[in-house]
């Protein structure tokens, strides 16, 4: 089932990292008042920042569970998972020559830049 | 169109689109899990403590607890954080400790369904139809106060935006149920935190300290919990008796360790362990959250000295949306109104899939189409899920007829959770208990309560405010249940024991010798002390 650190870690993110493009874009006409003291700081950004950090952080926390449960699995019972990982690669192999002559197709023109 | 105070930008606009793709995902994501009514009304019991645990705090995190509450502050000062200190965070404790393993060993789907094993049929379908309705009567406060802060904040229409938050709400309880509920409240949590958060920082940081900030106060009674309790001349009207008794006891623990839609989400842990660590996981952010919503209050009375003068624009539950309008600058902006949306959203969906549950199970299935297959009860819970919104759109032009949110849902509860709590201490902890004593005791219970209403209303009974009239009002209805419970049970026959295992203090369930022992220091006890450590500290800090 879907690990829900998923979709709120993509969801921040996504989310922080455009506030923290719109703030550095739109900076505000007027200092922040706080009191008596004027600061210029622009929310948007430091806020941002912070919001695809906790993003970030929640969506690796669900990759590195994932890795854990996968390799759970390996311990116990490693002949289904390799039965699996084969299924996989047998049908990653019908779309094989066409995902090996992108990057070949790619490097031409690298190198003849070079 | 009638303009709004502010002029949202594209950029907010865009923040609030995002959400909905996300919420909308995540329904739609786990639709192919939804095989079974178990998986699409109960969650199939497999969900982690801390999403449960943040799912309960964040169901009832709704229109009532973030504007309702910033409200109050506004209104009545830091005497709001008796809601949590003393409403609140005892109850999570002695659900997580004492009712919990009752709930989750008794292997019930829905709280109706422990009162047909504990008692009887009658007293399971008074419940359950008292709760349905409820919980349909609840949902309609998230529509109404988001259609009318966005209406008045950004000009929206009313009619399109309740239609829009429903539709949303709709499409991800039908697609997902109760995990999708879930899966979204712990979502609407962050949310809620990320978007709100700032204005405590930046009004702290304009203040300066909490002394500065008491010192604006026009009533020095605004800065102390308790200080003003004895007297009776505090802001918000309570005495003691209203206050502990009222609120401290029945109404809190009537909601906290009785409402299904607390519990459900509870119930949706992987075992007794996370079911009992639900509430706990809880009450450690339930503890702080004055920060987000008393506070706010306190800023926005000493900021907007004009607020509380009418019941329209400049009411107190604009406290917060008026904050988000003067201090953010538009992107956080978008973040903030994302934010209350949140919260309508994860309230309302809270109650409809609370209501689905025992409306499918307690009524449907007990009594009006028994021994169908599983798939029609998976289509009916789906209908009952559509049908629930469709009645908390009705309801949501009911409670555009009260003053305040938090006077309508303190009043609700008295009528129905304040005698259940009663009834539910009975059955759990005395097992002399008999089941029409429980039916008599519920019903007479809730009756007290409308007949003190209704004293209340003809002005035979006063209150010095509506809010000190709920207090008394849920003592009466439980007292009322008590006595009669107590009464009848000894004029009728109680259960066998062989019928009560598990299900009271005392009688163990057959299986009780399996439970795993762990360290004291892992048992929810420990941290229960420790919450209510904390929770007396507060108190005396901000006596």
């Amino acid at each position: 089932m879907l690990d829900v650190r998923l979709p709120i870690g993509w969801l921040f993110l996504v989310l922080g990292v455009m506030l923290a493009v719109y703030g550095y874009a739109n900076p505000p006409a007027e200092s922040l008042r706080l009191g008596q003291v004027l600061l210029p700081l622009n929310l948007d950004v430091p806020w941002g920042i912070l919001m695809a950090l906790f993003g970030l952080a929640m969506v690796s926390l669900a990759q590195i569970d994932k890795i854990k449960a996968l390799e759970q699995e390996l311990k116990v019972s490693p002949m289904a998972v390799v039965s699996a990982a084969q299924t996989d690669v047998s049908s990653l192999s019908q779309s094989e020559p066409e995902s090996e002559s992108k990057p070949n197709s790619e490097s031409k023109p690298n190198s003849q830049s070079t | 169109m009638k303009t709004g105070l502010v002029t949202a930008q594209p950029i907010d606009y865009a923040v609030i689109l995002i959400y909905f793709i996300f919420v909308l995902g995540v329904g739609f994501k786990l639709k192919k899990n939804m095989k079974s009514s178990d998986d699409f009304l109960l969650a199939g019991h497999r969900i982690p403590s801390w999403v449960t645990g943040l799912a309960f705090l964040s169901a009832n995190l709704g229109a009532i607890e973030v504007m309702g509450m910033a409200a109050n502050a506004a209104q009545y000062g830091v005497m709001t954080c008796h809601f949590y200190w003393l409403g609140a965070i005892p109850a999570m404790v002695f659900l997580a400790v004492f009712m919990m393993p009752f709930y989750f060993k008794s292997k019930i789907r829905s709280v109706p369904e422990y009162l047909r094993k504990r008692f009887n049929e009658p007293t399971r379908a008074l419940n359950a139809i008292s709760f349905a309705v409820m919980t349909v009567l609840m949902s309609g406060i998230n529509l109404y106060a988001m259609a009318i802060v966005f209406k008045l904040l950004l000009g929206w229409d009313m009619n399109a935006s309740i239609a829009v938050a429903a539709l949303v709400v709709l499409v991800y309880t039908i697609t997902g149920g109760l995990t999708s509920s879930i899966y979204n409240e712990v979502l609407q949590f962050f949310l809620i935190v990320f978007g709100l958060l700032p204005v405590s920082i930046l009004g702290l940081l304009r203040f300066g300290s909490w002394q500065n900030i008491c010192d604006r106060f026009d009533n020095p009674g605004f800065a102390h919990l308790w200080k003003q309790v004895a007297s009776g001349t505090n802001p918000m009207g309570v005495d003691m008796i209203g206050l502990i008794g009222g609120l401290g006891f029945v109404l809190s623990f009537g909601y906290w360790c009785t409402d299904f839609l607390v519990i459900q989400r509870a119930l949706a842990a992987e075992d007794l362990r996370g079911a009992r660590m639900t509430p706990i996981i809880a009450a450690f952010p339930k503890i702080l959250f004055p920060v987000l919503t008393v506070l706010p209050g306190l800023f926005a009375i000493i900021l907007i000295p004009k607020l509380g003068t009418n019941n329209d624009d400049l009411s107190f539950n604009m406290a917060i949306p008026y904050l988000l309008a003067v201090m953010y600058p538009n992107g956080l902006f978008g973040l903030g109104i994302t934010a209350l949306l949140a919260s309508f959203m994860s309230g309302m969906a809270g109650n409809v899939t609370a209501f689905n549950t025992v409306w499918t199970y307690d009524i449907y299935q007990s009594y009006i189409a028994k021994n169908k297959s599983d798939a029609h009860y998976l289509w009916m819970g789906k209908l009952a899920t559509a049908i629930g919104i469709v009645i908390s759109v009705g309801t949501c032009y009911l409670c555009m007829n009260f003053k305040s949110i938090m006077d309508y849902m303190q009043l609700i509860f008295t009528f129905f959770n304040a005698p259940l709590f009663a009834t539910f201490l009975l059955g759990m902890f005395f097992r002399r208990t008999s089941p029409w004593g429980a039916f008599y005791g519920l019903l007479s219970g809730t009756l007290a309560a409308v007949v003190h209403y209704v004293l209340t209303l003809q002005h035979k009974v006063n209150y010095q405010s509506e809010m000190a009239g709920n207090f008394h009002r849920s003592v009466v209805a439980w007292t009322v249940c008590l006595i009669v419970t107590i009464t009848i049970s000894y004029l009728t026959k109680p259960k066998a024991v062989e019928e009560l295992r598990g299900l009271v203090w005392g009688v163990d369930a057959k299986d009780s010798g399996i439970a795993v022992k762990t360290s004291v220091f892992a048992s929810p006890g420990f941290f229960g002390v420790i919450l209510l450590a904390l929770t007396a500290y507060l108190n005396y800090l901000f006596f």
